[in-house]
C-alpha cells in the first residue's frame, strides 16, 4: 500500500459523505435498526481510479514475471523451477517460502519443479516386490497401492528399467537411443533421434505423443503445470519445452491460462466483467465482513473509452453501478425480481383485483371471499399492503429495466442517424456527436432511475415521516 | 493405421501372451474400443476364487484420456457402486498416465479388492458397513462373490448358500449383509420383508450400530 494515511482517511471521506446531499440522507436515517444503509453517492471517475488499477494482459505478465523473479531470487533457484513451485502454491509466495525452507526437496519432489535427481526424494515409489495378492500388502493406503502393484507386476515389457522415477538423468539418457518404439503409440519412428522426445527427467516417447497429450492437457484441461506422461513421474514440463510441443496459439492460450490462475487466487484482482475485455483490475483497499455494508467498491475499467463503459461491482460481481445500495440489499432485490417475476407477471396477466376486498382473483371466476372466515387478521393485511407497495416499485423497476433494453437498439440505430445527418446536412462529424452523447445521458439517467427506484423500496420500509415518503412517492410517480 | 487401433491390439496381443496374469480381454461386440477383461479375484480376500468381468469402453482420445471401466459382475465392496458397478479409483480419473495400460489398470482394480479405501467411497451404504463392522461386511462381500462371482462356497456362515451362479434362490437378508434375527423382529410386526431389508440396510442396522438405532426410529422408517 503506498498511500499515507492521510490520502486514506480522505478517501473514505470521500465515500461515505461524498456532499452534502450524503449527510441529509444519514440525518433522515439515524437510529435505523440497522446500520446497512449508509450512502455511499457517486463519486467521480478520480475516486474509482484511485481505488482500483487496470491493468491489461502485459501488465499482468510483467506482475507475475516479477513474483517469480522474487522467489527465484531468494530461493536461488531458476525461472522456470520458480514458477513452477509458484503456481504449485497457487501463487502464495509466504506459505511456499516457509515450506521451502522447512524441506526444500520435499517442496520440488511434490510441485515437480526438481530436477530428476530430487526424485530420489520420493521414498514411497521404492517398490516393495510382493505380489499383489498378499494380503500384508493391504495395509498400504490404496491410493498408493495399485501402483506399487502394477510396477512390480509389468516386468514383461523393457519399461521396467524406465518405471521408477528415481533413476538418474543419465542413466536413461543413455538407454533411450536404443528405445525406439513409442509406449504409447506403439510406433517406431524411422529418425529416433528427431521424432522420439524427452522432457529433463528423461522419460522418451515419440513427439507426436508428447503433442497429442500436452495439447490435452492445455486446451481440454487447462492445467498449468503438465506432468511428465510416465506413470508416476511428478517431474512438471518447463514453458520451454511446453513451447517446443504446442502449437503456437495454443501456447499463447498457455500464457493465458497462467494468468487466469494468478488471478483467481489473488482476492485483491479481479478480471474485467465485460466481455471480450482481457484487463484486469486490483483493489488498492480489501474489503471485508464489516467494511462491505458501508462501502460499494463500484470499479470502471479503463480499458474502455467509448460506452458502455466497463462498470461493475467488485465485490457482488454484478455489472452496472448499484449505489446507493449496498452490495448484500441489491442482491436481494435482484433475486427478489427474479425470483418475483414469473408470478407477478402471471397474477398482472391473468388476475384483477377484487373491488370489495383487494385480492387479485383470477379472471375465469368469482371472488370467494364471501365465503371466507372474515377475520383476516391485521398481520394479513399488512402483508397485503407491502406486497402493494413491492409491486409497485417492482413495477417501474421493471419499466426501467424494459426502457434500457429499448434504448440499447436506440444506441445500435443512432451511429446510423449520425452518418446520415452527415450526409444531408451540411454538419460535421463530431458536430453530429450530440446524439451520441444525449443517448447517453439518457442511458446514465434510466441507470440512475433504476437504483433510485430501488433505494426508495428499501427507504419505504424504514419508519420515515410521512412528508419525506409523500414526496418520494410523488416524485416517482411523476418520473415513471 | 490409427494409433489408438495399434495400442489397443497389441495390449490385447500382450495380454494372450501373458499367462502369468491371469487376466484375459476380449471383444464384446464387433467394436475393439468396447471390450471386456476379466481377472480373478485375489486370493486372502472375500472375493477369492471369483472371477469378475469389467466392461471397458476406450475413449477417442485414448490413451492420453483414461479409460472409462465398470464391473459388470456385482461387487460388494466400498468403491464400487453395487448397483451399477462403478468404479472409484483415482487412476481411472486425474491420476491417469498414458503409459498404463488396460493389463496394468486391470491389475490395479484387483488390487483395490485387496485393499479398500471408505474414506473415498463410491458406495456409501457398503462403506458404512465396512467400518461398522469388517466381519459382517467380508461375510456379505463372501455371499455376493459366491452368487454372483461364482465363487467356490466355503461352507461356513449361518447358512448354506446357493451353489453356482445364480441357480437356486437367494437370500435377500445375506446380500443386504444383514442379520436374519434382526429383519425377522420387524417381520412380525407385519411389515413386508423387502420393506424391511430397505429400511435396515440403509439405516446400517449392523454390529455395535444396532444399541445406536432405537426399535420406533425404525418403525417410523418403515411407516414412511
Amino acid at each position: 500500500m503506498s498511500l499515507s494515511d492521510e490520502e486514506y482517511d480522505n478517501e473514505n471521506q470521500g465515500l461515505f459523505f461524498g456532499d452534502e446531499e450524503d449527510d441529509s440522507y444519514n440525518k433522515d436515517l439515524e437510529g435505523e435498526e440497522d446500520n446497512l444503509i449508509v450512502v455511499a453517492d457517486k463519486e467521480d471517475e478520480s475516486e474509482t481510479s484511485r481505488m482500483f488499477k487496470t491493468l491489461s494482459s502485459d501488465d499482468l505478465e510483467e506482475e507475475i514475471r516479477r513474483e517469480v523473479n522474487d522467489v527465484m531470487s531468494v530461493l536461488e533457484l531458476e525461472y522456470d523451477v520458480a514458477s513452477i513451485l509458484l503456481r504449485h502454491f497457487r501463487w502464495n509466495k509466504e506459505r511456499l517460502l516457509e515450506d521451502y525452507m522447512d524441506s526444500p526437496d520435499k517442496v520440488l519432489y511434490e510441485s515437480g519443479g526438481g530436477r530428476p535427481s530430487n526424485n530420489n526424494f520420493s521414498s514411497q515409489s521404492s517398490v516393495s516386490e510382493e505380489p499383489p495378492t498378499k494380503k500384508t500388502r493391504t495395509v498400504k493406503a490404496s491410493r498408493s497401492g495399485p501402483l506399487t502393484a502394477i510396477r512390480s507386476s509389468l516386468r514383461l515389457n523393457a519399461k521396467t528399467k524406465k518405471s521408477k522415477a528415481s533413476i538418474p538423468q543419465e542413466i536413461v539418457g543413455n538407454t533411450s537411443p536404443s528405445t525406439t518404439t513409442c509406449e504409447i503409440c506403439c510406433d517406431t519412428p524411422s529418425d529416433p533421434s528427431s521424432m522420439m522426445y524427452h522432457p529433463r527427467c528423461g522419460h522418451t516417447f515419440c513427439k507426436s505423443c508428447w503433442r497429442d497429450y500436452t495439447r490435452g492437457k492445455v486446451e481440454d484441461d487447462r492445467i498449468i503445470n503438465v506432468a511428465c506422461m510416465q506413470e508416476s513421474c511428478k517431474t512438471v514440463l518447463l514453458e520451454n519445452e511446453l513451447k517446443e510441443l504446442l502449437d503456437e496459439n495454443i501456447f499463447a492460450r498457455y500464457g493465458q491460462f497462467i494468468q487466469d490462475s494468478y488471478v483467481l487466487h489473488d482476492k485483491s484482482l479481479k478480471f474485467c466483467l465485460y466481455p471480450a475485455c482481457s484487463h484486469a483490475l486490483r483493489t488498492k483497499h480489501q474489503v471485508n465482513q464489516t467494511s462491505i455494508l458501508t462501502v460499494v467498491p463500484i470499479a470502471t475499467c479503463t480499458a474502455s473509452t467509448t460506452p458502455p463503459s466497463h462498470t461493475f461491482c467488485f465485490n457482488c460481481e454484478t455489472r452496472g453501478d448499484h449505489r446507493p445500495l449496498i452490495c448484500a440489499l441489491a442482491t436481494k432485490w435482484t433475486n427478489h425480481v427474479n425470483e418475483d417475476a414469473g408470478s407477478v407477471s402471471w397474477i398482472i396477466a391473468n388476475t384483477k383485483v377484487c373491488p370489495k376486498c383487494q385480492k387479485p382473483v383470477e379472471k375465469n371466476g368469482g371472488c370467494r371471499s364471501d365465503l371466507e372466515i372474515k377475520d383476516a387478521s391485521d398481520k394479513v393485511s399488512r402483508s397485503r399492503a407491502d406486497l402493494e407497495k413491492w409491486l409497485f416499485y417492482y413495477d417501474r423497476y421493471m419499466n426501467h429495466e424494459k426502457s434500457i433494453k429499448l434504448e440499447n437498439q436506440l444506441v445500435e440505430r443512432i451511429e446510423e442517424q449520425i452518418t446520415s445527418l452527415v450526409n444531408t446536412s451540411q454538419m460535421s462529424w463530431i458536430e453530429a456527436r450530440f446524439l451520441q452523447h444525449a443517448v447517453d445521458v439518457l442511458m446514465k439517467c434510466r441507470e440512475t432511475l433504476k437504483v433510485y427506484v430501488k433505494k426508495q423500496h428499501r427507504l419505504m420500509l424504514k419508519d420515515v415521516g410521512e412528508g419525506f415518503k409523500e414526496g418520494r412517492w410523488k416524485f416517482l410517480v411523476s418520473v415513471s | 493405421m490409427d494409433a489408438r487401433l495399434r495400442r489397443v491390439n497389441k495390449e490385447i496381443a500382450d495380454c494372450k501372451n501373458d499367462k502369468t496374469s491371469n487376466i484375459t480381454i476380449t471383444l464384446i461386440d464387433d467394436s475393439p474400443f468396447h471390450l471386456k477383461g476379466t481377472f480373478p479375484g485375489p486370493e486372502g480376500t472375500p472375493y477369492e476364487g471369483g472371477i469378475y468381468d469389467v466392461d471397458i469402453v476406450i475413449p477417442e482420445s485414448y490413451p492420453f484420456q483414461p479409460v472409462k471401466m465398470k464391473f459388470i459382475t456385482k461387487v460388494y465392496h466400498p468403491n464400487v457402486s453395487s448397483a451399477s458397478g462403478a468404479i472409484c479409483l483415482d487412476i481411472l480419473k486425474d491420476a491417469w498416465s498414458p503409459v498404463l495400460t488396460l493389463k496394468s489398470t486391470l491389475i490395479s482394480l484387483q488390487s483395490l479388492l485387496c485393499s479398500p479405501e471408505p474414506n473415498d467411497p463410491q458406495d456409501a451404504e457398503v462403506a458404512k458397513h465396512y467400518t461398522t463392522s469388517r466381519s459382517s461386511f467380508e461375510e456379505t462381500a463372501r455371499y455376493w462373490a459366491e452368487i454372483y462371482a461364482g465363487a467356490p462356497p466355503r461352507g461356513k456362515g449361518t447358512k448354506p448358500p446357493s451353489v453356482g451362479k445364480g441357480t437356486k434362490e437367494r437370500d435377500e437378508i445375506a446380500i443386504a449383509g444383514l442379520e436374519r434375527a434382526h429383519v425377522e423382529q420387524f417381520e412380525t410386526l407385519g411389515f413386508e420383508r423387502t420393506k424391511v431389508i430397505d429400511v435396515l440396510r440403509r439405516l446400517n442396522y449392523r454390529g455395535s450400530n444396532v444399541p445406536n438405532i432405537s426399535d420406533d426410529r425404525i418403525v417410523e422408517e418403515l411407516l414412511k
